[in-house]
């Protein structure tokens, strides 16, 4: 199946380069939806990933040739492009992400020493006020909206994944094809970074105790 | 492993755990036997499952969400604009192969086809409507000293290489500036009644009446006309 995606994708990138109106179109339109949920998350701005798609599907329309087919599906190099495109996107604009306010005293109170230390085996010492799991109590729109926030803080390489597998659903391996790395360097990433969104997350503890997320209650 | 998985070993499994990714039976027996005795780990499970809730929804909250329509039809433009101008780079391309390739011939003709040691002709050149002397369309570049000198033999020579110019040479145009010999003119063949003759200062009475004359002018650089000459 992906196998025919991938050759349904080469013809038309070949049609492309011809000139052929429809195969732009068929090829924006199976890409777009996609590329541009990626650059939402990576961005936290639709504004500005719909500028990253438009300059990768403009990337496309002039270096139609670069594409190698030895090199990888021309999904990979459509999420490449946009990749560069959003490295590019943050350097220019030098951006620093917004935070919504909450998370942002959670992190400054994390970097004042309330941060998650692990002792010998694996784990922080008890603390006051971590008798509770640390996202009990806030809504699951809170949670989400919190999480929004914190996945942009996260560095790129850990972002990558967070968003292609646990937002987008893709499986390690179509990751690993999107992000060009092995399967093991994405299930590594993946890991850290689930970790490290926890830790992010956990001084926004707000509210009332609420159950929500105990196993088996989703 | 099974009662021996330590909170480290669990932290590394914890997210894999709850959403279902480690298939690994015995692992996610040990795993659920350490958070029943293990309190912070029991906590972690619970974070690490509200994690996963959390991006799952934000990952259901985007999944209708489709580029604005405004950037389709932009980069359609952009596409078909592209591919106007890589057409017209191609078609110029081809034009100017072809170009070349007519040049070259030509050359390679002219080359090939010139009696040995004779040079170039070069038509028209050093042409002055002041001198008032006739003028030699086919005369080689040269100074207008040289030119003058050297008239009569290059009329001789053109009788040789063209026989349509036999009837006379260029007579210069009246009231116009001289042609240098640089001067990239141009020799236009044309057809003239007798009156548009007399315009260009030619002896009309040499010419028969009520006919059209075929001619041959000298046009300069500057698109006015410098010599007439009869053809016939």
């Amino acid at each position: 199946m992906a196998e025919s995606v991938e050759t349904r994708d080469v013809e038309l990138l070949r049609r492309l380069a011809a000139g052929d109106d429809d195969a732009f179109l068929e090829i924006y339109h199976r890409h777009q939806a996609g590329l541009f949920r990626y650059a939402v998350h990576m961005t936290g701005s639709p504004e500005s990933a719909a500028d990253v798609v438009q300059e990768t599907f403009l990337t496309l329309i002039r270096h139609t040739g670069n594409y190698d087919q030895a090199k990888g599906t021309p999904a990979a190099f459509l999420f490449g492009i946009a990749r560069n495109h959003l490295r590019k996107l943050r350097e220019k604009e030098g951006r620093y992400v917004p935070l919504s306010e909450e998370l942002a005293q959670g992190l400054s109170a994390g970097e004042n020493g309330d941060s998650w230390r692990t002792n010998g085996n694996g784990h922080s010492p008890p603390r006051r006020g971590q008798a509770e799991a640390i996202l009990e109590g806030l809504e699951r729109a809170q949670i989400a909206e919190l999480l929004r926030d914190a996945i942009l803080t996260l560095p790129d390489h850990y972002r990558e994944p967070v968003t292609m597998c646990d937002l987008e659903g893709k499986s390690y391996g179509e990751a690993a094809i999107l992000l060009e790395c092995p399967v093991g360097t994405v299930r590594s990433r993946l890991n850290r970074a689930r970790s490290m969104l926890l830790d992010k997350l956990r001084p926004a503890r707000l509210g009332p105790k609420a159950n929500w997320a105990r196993p088996g209650g989703k | 492993m099974n009662d021996e998985m330590t909170c480290r070993e669990f932290d590394e499994i914890v997210h894999e755990f709850v959403r279902m990714e480690l298939l690994d039976v015995s692992v996610r027996e040990a795993a659920l036997q350490h958070a029943e005795h293990c309190e912070p780990c029991a906590r972690r499970m619970a974070d690490a499952t509200a994690l996963a809730v959390a991006s799952e929804m934000i990952g259901q909250s985007a999944q209708g969400a489709q580029t604005p329509a405004r950037v389709e039809t932009s980069l359609l433009t952009a596409f078909q604009k592209h591919h106007r101008r890589a057409s017209w780079r191609r078609t110029l391309e081809w034009a100017s192969v072809g170009a070349a390739a007519a040049v070259l011939l030509v050359f390679l003709w002219t080359v090939s086809g010139r009696p040995r040691g004779q040079s170039p002709s070069v038509p028209k050149k050093d042409v002055s409507s002041q001198s008032g002397m006739p003028l030699d369309a086919q005369a080689p570049a040269t100074s207008k000293g040289d030119a003058a000198s050297q008239a009569p033999d290059a009329a001789v020579a053109d009788s040789s290489l063209s026989e349509t110019y036999v009837a006379s040479d260029f007579v210069p145009v009246p009231f116009t500036g001289a042609i240098s010999a640089d001067d990239p003119g141009m020799i236009v063949r044309v057809q003239l009644t007798p009156a548009s003759l007399a315009q260009l200062g030619y002896p009309v009475a040499e010419t028969p009446d009520q006919e059209l004359v075929l001619a041959d002018v000298l046009v300069g650089e500057d698109g006015w006309p410098r010599g007439v000459k009869l053809i016939q």
